[in-house]
């Protein structure tokens, strides 16, 4: 047990940087913001005590120091040290001073930044307002330093599902690409009402977004993987909410990334950047919240209490409307100067942010509409799947329709003959595999779809990458090969990521095969062609569970041994729960996927085998669009980056 | 014109907020405190013998049949029952009280009491945890009010506070005539 003394230390240094926060709102109205050397330091120091306070709440739980509640409920004595760690935020109190540790750490390092003296004050006292809503949520309904009651001698143990190396990282990363956000966030509040939305206050935001989108990408990413090898239902996505609150931002978030571009090259979107900026974060706040609200139950639920519900809505109504009112008034003074050219580059990116912006809404209505229908007549009802499929695979069509044309246009115009040279090839080759498809193979249309558009778009960047470099024109002209510039490199790499994810997750939609078959031991059974037999099952004794291993060896059609499986199922007594640890035999072409069920040795046990062709380019794709996202931070847009229609 | 375009996202954003709103205020439970209840409650208590603490002889609870008393779960090492032992013994002029010495060791326990006070007309000792198995036990301290006839009447889980003890105990205490 750790001293009581340390532990009332951290918890008053929690209290300190709310109060802390509350001057740094209130410096605005107070008009310190005259004296500049102050506004830096205050943020740093909301920083430093919630660090502190973070760290004591770490260091209880590394130390199994059970007067704290918290710890008694989510830790266990029995437990590996980096589960104890993760423990600390495994649970709505700790993860929600984890969340406010990452929006206090934006808040001090953009205290940095060069800033205009007026469009400081207001972007730190917009912080500053953040901090003071979010911390007094902490400290007022779900305070991690509240002690306990009852001393339970060795704890309560941690959800059993939650104890894997994975999770320990993805709440970190999610929760930095959400939190992220803020910065936009404030950033558009912060130059809505001092009026200084220009190419400069783009090229200064840029990177913040673009830090959250990777994070963000690279989070769902890792609990999506998480929830394949893990839960053991063979998926990789659920159309959970608390999936769908991650993937809101993140569409926000990916349109926000081309928009802010247009405005710090061609300072124009002002008013819809801005929207985008403030819609991101709100749905980062929405989705993080309402599934802490108690009102939508999800495998990510949170115990939750009711009343806590109400308090997080208000904060919500603060932070989601105020920003919305603000905008409501004063964008009409950020309207855009010119007429945008349909046959542009802007006009392509506009289509794709409305695209995105819309699929998000989508998203939001799948997620939203069984609570409103039972609020309406009372049924219940659960929008799955089949819904998300219909009405986003329209629009991730036209999405991929769109980026494979955006990048090979040039800005403000292009003539209409000069863009039919271009894309006549393409059109040609993706129109040739498909038809190709649809005369010799039987799949279904929509993954033809999805696989013609994945080449239309693989083919255009690289054709983008033979124009822009000058390889085509080399031999004849004698020109010199040029360099593609880290912002070109960062395009080609990302789309190239979305284009081999849309083919990983076509094919695993359409083209995986399941079996779930009750064996003896000693039995066999097939998958497609391949086959399996059932050689062995063992039990095991584990630090904290106990488990049962199942033998399966993996026949291809020859009779030739692939590999053997080894499918287990942990019993956790303590929790009282099991866990199914899946077997995954990856080859290059896909995985093949075994759990083992209930059963014993009379009736035999259940298995589940899948084979699931490229599934892994669905996460290989989304590591190179996070890749894309990092080479992107390099980029410095100047005038001199505009790209002439004359050129060529 | 062009500017109630700008308050679309504000509207419909405020709809949505409002109806979670609503939904949150028409959840049942809401202003309800819900309490952990005991599977136990009115029914008779598990039958079993208890070593005593100095292991010198076993104590049978059943041997209490006839009078009511207290069975109280609790720990030297426990830091809410050194703040419930005084409610306890207060408790201790009104009803016999049974302690139960939760995963403790004998000189730890007899320490806690000479600080504390002893409350206890006898003290059991449960050094594995299997009693604590056997009622339910959530963690320490944890009390049990057993009538004349061995039927468990109530439960509380944590320590008895000025609170717990007015309104909820000494209450029960008046209906089984104490």
């Amino acid at each position: 047990m750790i001293n009581s003394f340390i532990i009332e230390l951290g918890h008053i240094s929690l209290i300190s940087a709310l109060v802390l926060s509350i001057f740094q709102f209130s410096m605005v109205f107070i008009k310190i913001d005259t004296k500049y050397s102050f506004i830096p330091i205050i943020p740093k120091l909301v920083f430093l005590t919630t660090a502190f306070s973070f760290f004591v709440l770490v260091l209880s739980f590394i130390l199994s120091d059970f007067s704290l509640d918290l710890v008694s409920k989510f830790s266990h004595t029995s437990k590996p040290l980096i589960y104890k760690i993760s423990g600390a935020w495994a649970n709505h109190e700790g993860s929600l001073l984890l969340w406010i540790l990452i929006l206090v750490s934006f808040g001090a390092v953009t205290s940095n930044l060069n800033l205009s003296n007026k469009f400081h004050s207001i972007l730190s006292s917009t912080q500053g307002l953040l901090n003071t809503l979010f911390l007094s949520l902490c400290l007022f309904t779900s305070n991690p330093f509240n002690r306990s009651d009852v001393i339970p001698p060795d704890g309560l143990g941690l959800n059993p599902v939650l104890q894997d190396l994975l999770l320990a990282f993805h709440p970190p990363t999610l929760y930095f690409g959400y939190v992220g956000l803020s910065v936009a966030f404030c950033f558009a509040i912060a130059g809505l009402i001092s009026g200084e939305i220009d190419r400069k206050w783009a090229s200064t935001v840029r990177p913040w977004i673009v830090i959250s989108w990777i994070t963000l990408t690279i989070g769902i990413s890792l609990g999506s993987y998480w929830a394949y090898y893990e839960l053991g239902w063979g998926g990789w996505w659920f159309w959970d909410p608390v999936e769908n609150a991650a993937l809101m931002p993140w569409l926000i978030a990916t349109a926000l990334l081309h928009s802010i571009i247009v405005l710090e090259t061609r300072n124009e979107l002002k008013s819809w950047t801005l929207l985008l900026c403030i819609l991101g974060f709100s749905f980062s706040l929405l989705g993080t919240f309402i599934v802490r609200s108690g009102i939508i139950t999800s495998v990510h639920s949170f115990a939750s209490d009711p009343k806590r519900g109400l308090i997080i809505l208000f904060i919500l109504v603060l932070s989601i409307l105020i920003p919305l009112g603000i905008f409501a008034l004063k964008a009409d003074k950020f309207g855009t100067n010119s007429k945008i050219n349909f046959l542009s580059r802007e006009m392509s990116l506009v289509i794709n942010n409305f695209i995105l912006v819309i699929s998000s809404f989508v998203v939001l209505i799948g997620t939203m509409y069984p609570l409103l229908l039972e609020l309406i007549n009372g049924t219940q009802i659960t929008v799955g799947k089949p819904y998300f499929l219909m009405t986003l695979s329209p629009l991730m069509i036209l999405t991929l329709f769109f980026m494979g044309i955006g990048p090979l246009l040039y800005w403000k115009r292009n003539y209409l003959s000069k863009v039919i040279n271009i894309f006549i090839i393409p059109i040609i080759i993706s129109s040739i595999i498909f038809i190709c498809f649809i005369l010799f193979s039987n799949f279904p249309l929509v993954s033809l779809i999805g696989f013609s558009l994945s080449a239309w778009l693989i083919f255009n960047i690289l054709y983008s990458i033979i124009k822009d470099t000058n390889l085509l024109t080399v031999f004849r002209k004698n020109k010199n090969v040029k360099l593609l510039t880290s912002h070109q490199l960062a395009v080609c790499i990302a789309h190239i990521g979305v284009a081999i994810f849309s083919i990983g997750a076509v094919t695993e939609n359409y083209f995986n095969t399941e079996i779930i078959k009750q064996v003896k031991l000693g039995e066999k059974f097939e998958l497609g062609d391949d086959y399996f037999i059932f050689e062995d099952i063992k039990q095991n004794l584990g630090p904290n569970y106990i488990s049962e291993i199942g033998k399966l060896v993996y026949y291809d059609k020859n009779g030739n041994i692939i590999s053997t499986l080894y499918p287990e199922k942990r019993l956790f007594p303590i929790e009282r729960q099991s866990t199914t640890e899946v077997a995954i035999y990856r080859k290059f072409f896909g995985d093949v996927y075994a759990v083992i069920g209930d059963g014993d040795n009379d009736k035999g046990y259940t298995f589940r085998v899948y084979s699931k062709p490229l599934v892994s380019l669905i996460w290989i794709g989304s590591l190179i669009m996070a890749l894309g996202g990092m080479l992107s931070l390099k980029t410095k847009f100047k005038k001199k980056n505009f790209r002439k229609i004359n050129e060529i | 014109m062009k500017k109630i375009f700008f308050f679309v996202p504000l509207i419909s954003i405020f709809i949505l907020l409002l109806l979670i709103g609503i939904s949150l205020l028409k959840q049942d439970n809401i202003f309800q405190n819900n309490k952990v209840k005991s599977v136990l409650i009115k029914k008779q208590f598990p039958r079993e013998q208890i070593l005593s603490l100095n292991n010198q002889k076993l104590i049978n609870l059943q041997d209490n049949l006839g009078t009511p008393f207290l069975l109280n779960f609790f720990s030297s090492w426990c830091e809410p029952c050194k703040y419930e032992a005084e409610y306890l013994e207060v408790l201790s002029n009104k009803i016999m009280i049974i302690g139960i010495a939760y995963k403790d060791k004998e000189t730890d326990v007899y320490g806690f009491l000479n600080n504390f006070g002893n409350p206890y007309k006898k003290i059991g000792s449960d050094a594995n945890g299997e009693t604590a198995i056997n009622w339910g036990v959530y963690g320490v301290p944890e009390t049990f009010l057993i009538d004349k006839d061995g039927i468990i009447i109530l439960r509380h889980a944590g320590p008895i506070t000025k609170d717990v003890m007015i309104n909820e105990i000494l209450p029960k205490l008046k209906e089984i005539n104490l």
